[in-house]
């Protein structure tokens, strides 16, 4: 089981990609946007983040950024869960430290694999 | 006669250069032109500028019209001549705008209409699933129910094999206590036959009694033998004595033969009865052990069938598991599609509408400022109606109030593009 964080706006697919967590037994956290996960992120300690790149205030790429220079989140992976399939977004995310690009819809099953292989 | 002095007073500061420019020519060549050709070159000269002046030059588009007000003056005639062109060019302005804001009303609409498809299609698709969903939780419980109890606790056919796990249990459960009574009525009659052996025993001791009896016998027998031998022929008495003794003897004997007689016969009985008991109980044995086997071979082959058919339905409980998570999953995906698509709805709303609004903002501000622009004659009630465009107060609270005066500096909209206000 993993503390997992998740990010985005959309309370549907907050919930979704929660429901989805909670059901293979981790432990989920939601923010609506980046400067609240951001807040979390310096309170507790999480294995893994899930986050979407258009939000309102600070985007996704910047969260990224922004957790790789907290300690505590150096090194854990940062998935980017997103509808954005450009190679250029692709890019920057993986310049600012994303782990994985995760492309909207997705399927459960698809990002339960890619959980275990990011956690493993 | 109106039009040339229309044209005189349109053209009225480019005669002089255009006079000018005709003249540059006949100066040129004036220097070493004899000087008959230049008188007469000079006269035609004005005469082929009079006639370029007539019918080549555009006749400006304030001349004065049939239909004209002839207490107009031919400058006002002029200024409405171009308000009237500016109106022309903001009505064409106002039409494309106009179908711009259609296009992009229709391009919303469009958006709109796929959006709600795409909702109506996800929410039938989840009840599909969740109606797939609740049929095959129900078919689940349904087998595991029937796995458990398929005749829902009816009894047991004597002659066929169990139905259930309950069946089975409760057949398993009758042979075993018919086994035990069995066992138990095998384990009373041992009883019973070793009892038996234990008289057969006391018999085979008093036997051994009668035999040791005999045997002292026979000792004393062989010593009146000996002393008879050795006293036989002094003394008649001892003789006497002696055969009273051996006649004591011999009825001792007899008597002790008869006893081993008697307890032979009841070994005898004895042993027939045993035996007859060990045949019984064989045969009872025989009997129980065919009963139990037929019985454990037919709840053998029962279980194993019934552990098969367990198989089969929890491979069929699994699967329907899958398939409701699949299920579930397609349900996760088809949600995040209609909030995927809503999501972009926003995103396309705000700015589109924003941008047709600053639109309608621009063009309303252009022909308020061409309204104000409008001669102050417009004041009369003829005038008014002359005027192509009047806003009304709810839109365009500053309109009415800034009439007249020179420029509405004041209400400039939000949106940096004053240079086409400007260009009135």
């Amino acid at each position: 089981m993993a503390a997992i964080l998740v990010v985005d706006d959309s309370t549907t697919m907050r919930q979704m990609v929660a429901f989805t967590l909670s059901s293979a037994g981790h432990a989920v956290t939601e923010a609506p946007d980046g400067a609240k996960a951001l807040a979390l992120a310096r309170q507790q300690k999480f294995d893994l983040v899930i986050t979407d790149v258009n939000m309102p205030g600070m985007n996704g790429i910047d969260l990224v950024q922004g957790l790789r220079g907290l300690p505590d989140c150096k090194f854990i992976p940062i998935l980017v869960l997103t509808t954005e399939a450009g190679a250029e977004l692709k890019q920057k995310g993986r310049s600012a430290g994303a782990t994985g690009w995760i492309v909207k819809p997705f399927n459960p099953e698809v990002l339960l694999d890619t959980l275990k292989k990011v956690l493993d | 006669m109106t039009t040339l002095r229309f044209k005189l007073y349109a053209y009225r500061n480019r005669i002089v250069p255009m006079l000018v420019l005709i003249m540059v020519p006949w100066l040129a060549i004036a220097a070493w032109a004899p000087w008959w050709m230049l008188t007469v070159s000079l006269p035609l000269l004005f005469v082929c500028a009079w006639l370029l002046f007539l019918h080549v030059l555009p006749t400006p588009p304030a001349t004065r019209r049939v239909t004209d007000d002839r207490r107009l003056s031919d400058t006002e005639i002029l200024t409405m001549r171009k308000s009237d062109q500016h109106a022309q060019e903001l009505l064409a302005r106002w039409a494309s705008m106009t179908h711009e804001s259609k296009q992009q009303l229709d391009e919303v609409d469009q958006h709109v209409t796929e959006v709600m498809t795409h909702a109506e299609s996800a929410v039938v698709e989840i009840g599909k699933r969740f109606v797939e969903v609740t049929r095959k939780t129900r078919k689940q419980v349904e087998l595991a129910v029937g796995l458990l109890s398929r005749t829902g606790g009816e009894a047991m056919d004597d002659d066929g094999p169990p139905d259930s796990l309950t069946d089975y249990i409760n057949a398993s459960d009758a042979l075993l206590k018919d086994l035990g009574k069995q066992l138990s009525g095998l384990g009373e009659q041992l009883a019973a036959l070793s009892a038996r052996q234990e008289a057969v025993r006391e018999d085979s001791k008093r036997i051994d009694g009668a035999l040791d009896q005999l045997a002292g016998l026979a000792s004393q027998i062989r010593v009146l033998a000996l002393d008879s031998s050795r006293r036989g022929s002094s003394d008649n008495r001892a003789f006497v004595e002696m055969t009273d003794r051996v006649r004591d003897l011999s009825l001792t004997a007899d008597e002790s033969s008869r006893a081993i007689r008697r307890t032979l016969e009841d070994i005898k009985a004895q042993a027939g009865s045993t035996d007859n008991a060990i045949r019984a109980l064989a045969m009872q044995a025989r009997d129980a052990g065919r009963k139990s086997n037929e019985q454990v071979t037919q709840l053998t082959g029962a279980t194993l069938g019934k552990m098969q058919e367990v198989h089969a339905a929890l491979g069929e409980i699994g699967d329907l598991g899958e398939r409701i998570q699949a299920d579930i999953n397609q349900i996760i995906i088809e949600l995040q599609f209609q909030d995927i698509t809503q999501q972009k709805l926003q995103r396309l709303k705000a700015p589109m509408l924003a941008e047709l609004a600053n639109s309608w903002i621009s063009m309303f501000e252009e022909t308020r400022a061409f309204n104000q622009k409008l001669p102050v004659r417009a004041e009369t009630p003829d005038a008014q109606r002359a005027q192509p465009f009047r806003v009304s107060r709810k839109n365009a609270p500053e309109a009415d109030k800034g009439r007249g005066e020179s420029a509405p500096q004041e209400t400039e909209p939000r949106r940096d593009d004053g240079s086409k206000v400007e260009l009135f």
